[in-house]
């Protein structure tokens, strides 16, 4: 006897199903959203296992938590809130995310038209996840999820002048990856001639 | 949880270039993550969903059920009323019974058995029915000579020509077709139209007094007998006595009290007896 699956084709459906408690709706719902909540995740967290694990926290509270979404927004947006707001428990739980690290020299602009160009998602992504926990909680808060300091200032505990700090020196740290990044290209791209002539 | 339209910050190009790479950013997540999360929800789901046969409190109580179900249906079987002493001490009860039981198997047997009934109605007309209280007649007790020829009589009636009345024989016009082997048919009228079932007559022989006081006297001096016989030293065991009960139960008999009166007072009063008889000689 042929059996009927749901296939959840709207977003309505499928928020019906995990209202429902289906288990084939929540399987769908992770597969759906697994891979964008998981970079989301992994932008908070630098290690990748941690991500991992923050990702099954997040997505077993989406479910238990599914009779609190009202319809009236993005599902997916609802979905990003869980899984920053798991992310930073963890990284309360785990670490002392109040770095300071200081930094001396001026940092100047690098070529954001060449980083655009020659710089993919991953290489961004390590970029940031070298970043001190305070710092890349606070850049990916204000720069990626569009949170105001008064919103971070509350959801983290601190003061709006601290975020504030924390974000520039975040943004200085990234500037000065970025233009070493970009020296190390352009020296790389002046020593392959050399190098294929002593060869 | 968006910023302020009023008072927009000011964004850093490095914030462009990073909220554009990494907003709708994909990674694969691990192949085992959804049975890992799977095996989470349900560590996390096992307390509120355990089930009544789960619950090893449920156990104990099936069991002490289970228990006490046993015991009382071992305790109905040992102790349940012996059937037969029931028919011995209210034979009239039984022999109603089994007259009920047989007037159900002739309604059964339809009008095959016609002939036979109209022959015990035409007995019943002739012989006169005595109006004592009805007694069964066990088969192998012999009966008075009256009795005897009552029987003799119904068998006789028995062995007679039969009228079969056929339903599928009847004719188109309503008139009963005659079986041919029947030198004198039962004329229309005489055939009832009510159901013959009902009709019969219940014929009981009443046994003479004086005949139930003899067979009292032969059984009182059998078991007399019997326990002159049985040997105290041979009692049987617990496990041969519930064989004997299952042997007795599969005769059809009723299952022997373990404490019966009677048999205990007689093989006590016999053991008095012969002890008495042994141990007068020593004593002189």
């Amino acid at each position: 006897m042929l059996r009927l699956l749901p296939f959840y084709t709207t977003e309505t459906q499928l928020i019906s199903g995990l209202k429902r408690g289906e288990s084939r709706a929540q399987k769908v719902a992770y597969e759906r959203f697994a891979g964008k909540m998981l970079a989301v995740c992994h932008r908070y967290c630098a290690n990748r296992d941690d991500a991992e694990e923050v990702l099954i926290d997040g997505f077993m509270k989406v479910y238990e938590k599914i009779s609190q979404f009202r319809e009236d927004g993005s599902f997916e947006g609802w979905i990003r809130r869980i899984m920053v707001t798991e992310s930073l428990m963890f990284l309360r739980r785990n670490k002392a995310w109040r770095q300071e690290i200081p930094l001396d020299e001026a940092v100047t602009e690098p070529d954001y038209v060449w980083a655009d160009a020659n710089l993919n998602e991953t290489e961004l992504l390590k970029l940031i996840n070298r970043l001190p926990d305070g710092y890349r909680t606070v850049f990916n808060l204000y720069a990626i999820e569009g949170y105001s300091h008064a919103e971070i200032s509350q959801t983290l505990g601190i003061s709006e002048g601290t975020s504030k700090s924390q974000l520039s020196r975040a943004r200085m740290l990234l500037q000065s990856s970025l233009k070493k990044l970009e020296v190390n290209q352009d020296e790389t791209r002046y020593q392959q001639p050399t190098s294929q002539i002593a060869r | 949880m968006k910023q302020d339209i009023n008072n927009p910050p000011a964004k850093s190009p490095v914030d462009d270039l990073f909220a554009h790479w990494l907003r709708q950013h994909r990674i694969a997540p691990d192949k085992a993550g959804w049975e890992r999360l799977q095996a989470k929800m349900t560590k996390k789901q096992e307390p509120s969903v355990l089930t009544f046969w789960q619950n090893p409190a449920v156990y104990r109580y099936a069991a002490a059920a289970c228990v006490s179900a046993l015991l009382l249906a071992g305790g109905w079987l040992l102790l349940r009323p012996d059937d037969g002493v029931a028919t011995r001490q209210n034979p009239v009860a039984a022999s109603q019974t089994s007259q009920k039981a047989g007037q159900a198997n002739s309604m059964r047997n339809g009008r095959s058995n016609l002939g036979n009934r109209i022959a015990d109605q035409q007995l019943t007309q002739q012989q006169p029915v005595s109006q004592q209280p009805v007694v069964q007649q066990p088969a192998t007790v012999s009966l008075p000579e009256q009795p005897e020829k009552m029987v003799a009589q119904t068998k006789r009636a028995a062995n007679r020509p039969t009228y079969a009345i056929d339903p599928i024989g009847q004719d188109p016009d309503g008139q009963v077709t005659k079986n041919e082997t029947v030198p004198t048919p039962i004329s229309q009228t005489s055939v009832p139209t009510k159901p013959v079932a009902e009709q019969v007559l219940i014929v009981t022989i009443a046994e003479p007094d004086a005949l139930i006081e003899a067979r009292q006297a032969a059984n009182w001096s059998e078991s007399v007998e019997k326990t002159l016989v049985v040997d105290v030293a041979q009692k049987p065991t617990k496990g041969r006595r519930i064989l004997q009960q299952v042997a007795r139960v599969r005769n059809g008999d009723g299952i022997e009290l373990a404490g019966d009166a009677d048999q205990g007072l007689l093989s006590r009063a016999f053991q008095t007896i012969k002890n008495k008889a042994n141990n007068k000689p020593l004593k002189q």
